[in-house]
């Protein structure tokens, strides 16, 4: 199976010359003073040290005139830090997979609680134990959180992508690897596996092997349980005699599919995508831009939805952060947007195609 | 001098380094001293828009914590703001993630095998194709690439940055991303695109 690297990604070898300086406008906000940043540093440090790294404390707190100041005020910090860690633990264990979710999605994961599966697999090779944490998954787009841990110190400090191999079959999509250091237990690390496929992979088997291990470690996850999707038929006779034809939207938590068909078309000629956007019940609007279909491929797509932040910050961000196509002249075209937050069905009161009102039954 | 006015000298970085390797926390509080409005702007010209005051600056505490705990890693006579300035990225994106936001809009897939043994050797020679288009960029194209692409900086705080109009940037940053992909393929890489349409 192929890796899939992004532009971002690959952009971590820049030579410094091109990035180092490059000036930022702070856009009005604020400069911290050196003291708030080093009480900062003071909490970051006793956090840390609650991990069990103590020794590295440093004392750096200018404010602190003598040691017995020096001494009270990291302990005592170390002392609501430790507790708070306690807390996040707690909340973490409480919700189960949930947790791992929120991490990734924010709050919206909490409406696919119940199709979140924990398969409790795992494979030791007496170095490191890979284990399957939880998994969500609508078939097209997929979630797999795992563990490796080492029985030793492990100072290899890899990039996650480089980290596992996937692999599910010849016509799986690409996959992209990213860490959750919040969920990290001493030599216990946790990463979220993304899976992005046209094909629909339930009731596939994905296997995930861990690369440059003396002996081999591999677990394999079966995609049994799928998110809640619908699907909605466009009216064809809407786009007679148009080159594209929009026939039907399927709709999922996680993602959002096209699937259309067009006439003789050469593959230099644009396809004119419809304007898909979901009605809410609340009565807003999430536009979904799917970008478009000029060349063959991927193309990664924007948008401008106002999304209110529980009240902190509005923030404007795209609900269809990455899309794929296969375009398929004279037989179906497949147009994938995979959502940047998890969208609630039973919020969704239609999706509108160029304008026109389908109800999400 | 903790507190007092900043020392400025090519052999600081040195210096800090020197001390921050040994744990004398006066490496910090010098680091602190030299590079705060230099992490501070590459923080919030990122994250803008996007993170609370707060946020930025826990970030770039964290910053700051990373130098000291890695202190160990890091060259002697290696300049400090490349860094810095691949710390405060990671930081940004690290929070951006979190909160439900991709750094990068415009991120598009490039190929490699996937665990073999070439793996290693393809890396490398995507690192030196990627070079050297970069360096093959006119301003202010190669300014946009590296704002978007290495900083994930937004699209609209860079034609502000750059006093240009948003499509000019997204226009510019198309142009580039598809003569990007057509070096890489020149050297051999498959982009995803090519790949969808081999399917």
């Amino acid at each position: 199976m192929k890796k899939q690297m992004k532009i971002s990604d690959i952009c971590s070898c820049l030579k410094s010359e091109y990035y180092c300086d490059i000036k930022f406008n702070a856009g009005g906000m604020p400069e911290p003073t050196d003291e708030k940043i080093k009480g900062l540093l003071l909490v970051r440090t006793a956090q840390e040290a609650g991990r069990g790294a103590f020794a590295e404390v440093p004392d750096v707190t200018p404010i602190c005139k003598s040691k017995k100041h020096a001494v009270k005020k990291p302990l005592r910090i170390l002392l609501i830090a430790a507790m708070l860690c306690l807390v996040s633990v707690g909340v973490f264990a409480a919700t189960g997979g949930l947790g791992y979710f929120e991490s990734i999605f924010g709050g919206s994961a909490d409406s696919v609680k119940d199709d979140i599966s924990s398969p409790h697999i795992s494979v030791s090779n007496g170095a490191r134990t890979l284990a399957v944490e939880s998994v969500l998954s609508d078939g097209y787009k997929t979630d797999i959180v795992v563990s490796l841990e080492s029985s030793k110190n492990d100072k290899t400090a890899k990039d996650p992508i480089d980290l596992f191999s996937v692999d599910c079959g010849q016509e799986c999509g690409s996959y992209a690897c990213n860490s959750l250091p919040d969920f990290d237990k001493g030599k216990k690390h946790y990463y979220d596996i993304k899976l992005t496929s046209l094909k629909n992979y339930i009731s596939e088997t994905v296997n995930i092997s861990v690369n440059n291990e003396e002996k081999p470690l591999k677990v394999s996850v079966p995609l049994e349980h799928s998110t809640a999707s619908k699907t909605i038929s466009i009216d064809t006779e809407l786009y007679k005699g148009k080159a594209y034809k929009p026939e039907s939207v399927e709709l999922s938590p996680l993602g959002v599919m096209l699937i259309g068909s067009e006439g003789k078309l050469s593959e230099n000629t644009e396809v004119t995508l419809p304007d898909i956007a979901l009605l809410m019940k609340d009565g807003s609007k999430e536009d979904l831009d799917l970008g478009g279909m000029v060349d063959f491929g991927t193309e990664g797509s924007g948008g401008g939805v106002v999304v209110d932040d529980g009240g902190l910050f509005n923030r404007s961000t795209p609900l269809v952060t990455e899309s794929a196509w296969n375009r398929n002249p004279g037989k179906k075209d497949v147009i994938a947007g995979y959502f940047s937050r998890i969208i609630d069905l039973d919020n969704v009161k239609a999706v509108l195609v160029d304008g026109t009102e389908y109800t999400v039954k | 001098m903790l507190n007092g006015t900043c020392e400025r000298g090519n052999d600081m970085d040195g210096d800090i380094i020197e001390l921050i390797k040994n744990k004398d926390t006066k490496g910090l509080d010098m680091l602190i001293c030299r590079y705060k409005k230099y992490v501070w702007s590459v923080l919030c010209g990122i994250g803008q828009y996007r993170l609370s005051q707060e946020d930025l600056e826990e970030l770039c505490a964290d910053v700051f914590f990373s130098v000291w705990k890695n202190g160990s890693g890091i060259k002697p006579c290696a300049s400090l703001k490349p860094y810095l300035a691949k710390a405060a990225r990671n930081a940004v994106w690290g929070r951006l993630r979190k909160k439900g936001f991709e750094p990068v809009q415009y991120d598009d897939g490039i190929l490699t095998v996937s665990g073999g043994p070439c793996e290693e050797a393809e890396k490398n020679e995507m690192e030196q194709a990627l070079n050297s288009a970069v360096g093959a960029l006119e301003e202010p194209g190669r300014e946009i690439f590296v704002r978007h692409y290495f900083y994930g900086e937004a699209v609209k705080a860079i034609s502000q940055e750059l006093s240009m109009n948003e499509s000019t940037v997204k226009t510019k940053l198309f142009r580039i991303r598809k003569s990007l992909k057509a070096a890489l393929e020149g050297r051999g890489f498959t982009s995803c695109e090519k790949a969808n349409e081999n399917q």
